[in-house]
């Protein structure tokens, strides 16, 4: 009874591996590509957040 | 170069929002509250139909998502998406439209699910109305987020904004293929699946809900409150790219880790395993970057409540994203599964994680927007420790009930026997447990009412600045820029990192699932298991309606430990007929899937009506109701009508004669009853046209097919006639 399911994962088996190669291979280039980019390539992105503080009623910490 | 445009930020939509969340909030944390003190004093409030647990339970579970967290979203987004933008919400109109619906959407939550309108799908529970509804509304959302993003003036996008743009997309994909339901009358459908398949888009969807509704969102808020508060950028950047992409491509694998040792195929449960493991590595990630952000501001933490807020919600994210990848190893996930501890693991994620977020930016926006400060520090010291130990309070003992309970599950005895094999000895034992949940509860909401009402103090204190001005220059050439590298390009192109996302999330979904669509055709069928009868229609929806799928499971896996105690393992192809499937995610009373012909009708007559009459020391709520109410004839056909469109094989016309097999069974039951003496209960009269005899005949059913000894159909008028009710299924 289980025959036809098992040859359903034999046919699908495929499907999840090459996803996983997919997603591997974007990871690693990714990596590679975010390392030679060095540190400070993002640095202004990365203030976005902050650039909007021109008015200050900050907190009652202050 | 360009002179300065200047715009506004409607703060307006941001202070509606606020209010929701925290009106919601309050509202879902005491139906939370009133479940818990159920399940320790079941006749709490009384046997109200409309208060019991299995309604309520859905009603708490839809408010804290889609009201509280949702509205703290919205709150959230509205804030920040405009000013890292540099631009006024693209349309204020739809910002309304998107609030007022969002809270119509709730309010016929509110209006449905106590009265039994559900479709028992997990955080899916709404009607087919009120999904079409949401789909609306969600794109309007999405419209007016993707025109803000494409009228901006600040070229990149910032790491929130992929998050704000993944939750859009992924969420909608999830709704609309999990909604895909046949309806049958006004308030009432039938999912397009069934069984295995039908469990397996729930569980793809219900994940996904943590991960892109509760997770991914509140990350985008991380990523900008936590800078704000902290007054530093990011701990790193590059760490937030690799954040993102590893994290919404593996969460969509994920979902099939519900269903471990169930009957969904095996390499589909093998598949969600591998990626929830891999999920530990993006969110460790992504909750590193946020407490590194802290790093040369930690004394701070000490005295703002905004970063104590952040530091606690994303310190818990950490504690539960290392859990999640846990249970998911199937012989952790044979422990856990079906115990409260994973309500303990949820409720670690939603107090502290997505409610410490939230109620971080209620304290940051609250005043910002009132230009104010905070009413009062102590009082959001005051908060901040209600929380974190109603958390602790709430989180532990459920921890340790859940396990004590499983373990007690699967405790033989030398002889090699069950242990506990009274369900209720394991119950009965974790009481205190749920006792001193509800004490971890009330003092999370002692907190949550304390910091509402600062919030309020704040803002009557200060005024509201409806509209702030700001300013900044347009983009003057938006194909400026060409030869940046390829993920700063992609920064600047919103339209082209939506499709990628789309893309991401697809593989996921489509792999895994389209494979089972496959194996739907491979689900061995059982010759011997049969459509419902019209009044087990009615029972099961009745079973529906009444929730008790939030309470009792319908899978038995195939470990010695439930075989003894509930009988033979779930099968697959047992479920063929079952839209929706109602395999439940909660033991709180044992599995039924084999509770046919178990106890005579009489004992389900006395346990219906008063459980404790049958088991003492029961915390099942008793259903009276079902005594007095008239079962739904009227509809029948039209359900037959909707069940057949959907797949099962009721042979055409057959709507027309089913009524016919209703009163025939129901007679018989009732007949079977009087005959026991059961002609009334406590001055009661039973007759063949209440609920009670519905649900009897579905409780009968469950899980007698596979043994293959009586036909349930065999002694129904409709069996005269060759194939007049519906078409055999040939065994393959």
């Amino acid at each position: 009874m289980y025959k036809n399911v098992l040859r359903a994962i034999e046919d699908i088996g495929i499907y999840p591996s090459i996803s996983l190669i997919l997603f591997f291979t974007f990871f690693v280039v990714m990596l590679i590509y975010l390392i030679k980019k060095g540190k400070h390539h993002w640095d202004d992105a990365a203030r976005l957040p902050l650039e909007d503080d021109k008015m200050n009623y900050n907190q009652s910490e202050q | 170069m360009s002179s300065l445009e200047t715009f506004h930020y409607d703060n307006e939509i941001v202070r509606k929002f606020g209010i929701a969340t925290i009106i919601w909030g309050l509202i879902g944390f005491i139906v939370g509250l009133t479940i818990a003190l159920k399940l320790i004093y079941p006749d709490f409030l009384g046997f109200i139909p409309e208060l019991s647990y299995g309604r309520l339970r859905p009603l708490h579970t839809n408010a804290v998502i889609f009201a509280f967290a949702g509205n703290a979203i919205f709150y959230g987004v509205y804030y920040s998406l405009p000013r890292l933008c540099k631009a006024s919400m693209w349309s204020e109109k739809l910002s309304n439209i998107h609030f007022w619906g969002w809270q119509a959407i709730i309010v016929s939550a509110v209006l449905t699910l106590p009265f039994g309108i559900n479709t028992s799908k997990e955080y899916a529970e709404l009607e087919w109305p009120i999904d079409i509804a949401i789909t609306l509304i969600w794109v309007i959302f999405g419209i007016n987020m993707i025109m803000t993003i494409l009228k901006r003036r600040e070229k990149h996008l910032y790491v929130a904004i992929w998050f704000y743009i993944a939750t859009f997309i992924t969420v909608a994909v999830l709704h609309v293929v999990n909604s895909f339901e046949m309806p049958a009358t006004f308030l009432k459908s039938y999912p397009i699946y069934a069984g295995v398949q039908d469990a397996l888009v729930q569980w793809w969807y219900g994940h996904n809900a943590v991960a892109f509704f509760l997770t991914t969102p509140f990350l985008g808020i991380m990523y900008y409150f936590i800078p704000k508060a902290a007054n530093r950028p990011i701990f790193s950047y590059r760490l937030s790219i690799v954040h993102f992409w590893s994290l919404i491509f593996i969460y969509i694998w994920a979902g099939p880790h519900h269903l471990l040792y169930t009957a969904l195929p095996g390499w589909a449960q093998a598949l969600g395993t591998v990626f929830s493991l891999m999920l530990i590595a993006p969110s460790w990630g992504g909750m590193l970057n946020g407490l590194l952000t802290l790093r040369g501001a930690w004394d701070r933490v000490r005295e703002d409540p905004v970063l104590k807020f952040l530091v606690v919600g994303v310190t818990a994210y950490g504690m539960v994203t290392f859990e999640g990848p846990m249970l998911s190893i199937a012989n952790v996930n044979a422990i856990a599964h079906y115990s409260d501890y994973i309500i303990g693991h949820v409720h670690n994620g939603a107090l502290l994680w997505n409610g410490g977020l939230t109620f971080a930016m209620l304290y940051y926006i609250t005043p910002k927007i009132y230009k104010t400060k905070l009413y009062s520090v102590k009082l959001a010291n005051v908060h901040f420790w209600f929380a974190t130990l109603g958390a602790i309070f709430y989180v532990i003992p459920m921890y340790w009930g859940g396990i004590t309970q499983s373990l007690m599950w699967k405790q033989f005895t030398a002889e090699g026997l069950l242990q506990y094999p009274n369900f209720l000895e394991t119950v009965t034992q974790i009481i205190p447990m749920y006792a001193l949940r509800a004490v971890g509860g009330t003092l999370f909401i002692i907190g949550a009412a304390t910091g509402s009402y600062n919030i309020f103090k704040t803002a009557r204190q200060g005024s509201l600045e409806k509209s702030e001005a700001d300013e900044a220059q347009a983009i003057i050439n938006p194909a400026e820029g060409h030869k940046e590298s390829w993920h700063r390009r992609l920064e600047s192109r919103p339209l082209q990192m939506t499709v990628l996302v789309l893309v991401v999330i697809l593989i996921g979904g489509i792999v895994e699932y389209v494979p089972t669509a496959l194996v739907k055709s491979n689900v061995p069928t059982i010759e011997s298991v049969k459509p419902y009868t019209p009044l087990e229609i009615e029972g099961r929806d009745i079973y529906i309606a009444e929730g008790c799928n939030n309470c009792h499971s319908q899978m038995i896996r195939p470990f010695r430990s439930e075989t003894e105690r509930y009988g033979e393992y779930s099968k697959a192809g047992e479920f063929v007929y079952d839209h929706p499937h109602l395999w439940g995610s909660k033991r709180t009373g044992p599995d039924l899937h084999r509770l046919g012909g178990k106890y005579p009708d009489s004992w389900h007559v006395r346990h219906m009506y008063d459980p404790t009459s049958t088991s003492p020391g029961s915390i099942m709520p008793a259903y009276p109701w079902l005594f007095t109410q008239d079962m739904d004839k009227e509809s029948i056909p039209a359900r037959i009508n909707a069940l057949r469109s959907v797949g099962v094989p009721y042979v055409e016309g057959y709507e027309e004669i089913a009524i016919r097999d209703l009163d025939a069974q129901a007679q018989e039951i009732t007949q079977g009853l009087k005959e026991n003496g059961f002609d009334q209960i406590e001055g009661i009269q039973i007759t063949s046209d209440k609920k009670i005899i519905a649900i009897i005949a579905y409780m009968q059913r469950l899980g007698v097919d596979i043994k293959g000894e009586e036909n349930p159909w065999e002694s129904l008028p409709s069996s005269d006639r060759i194939q007049a009710n519906f078409k055999p299924q040939k065994e393959e």
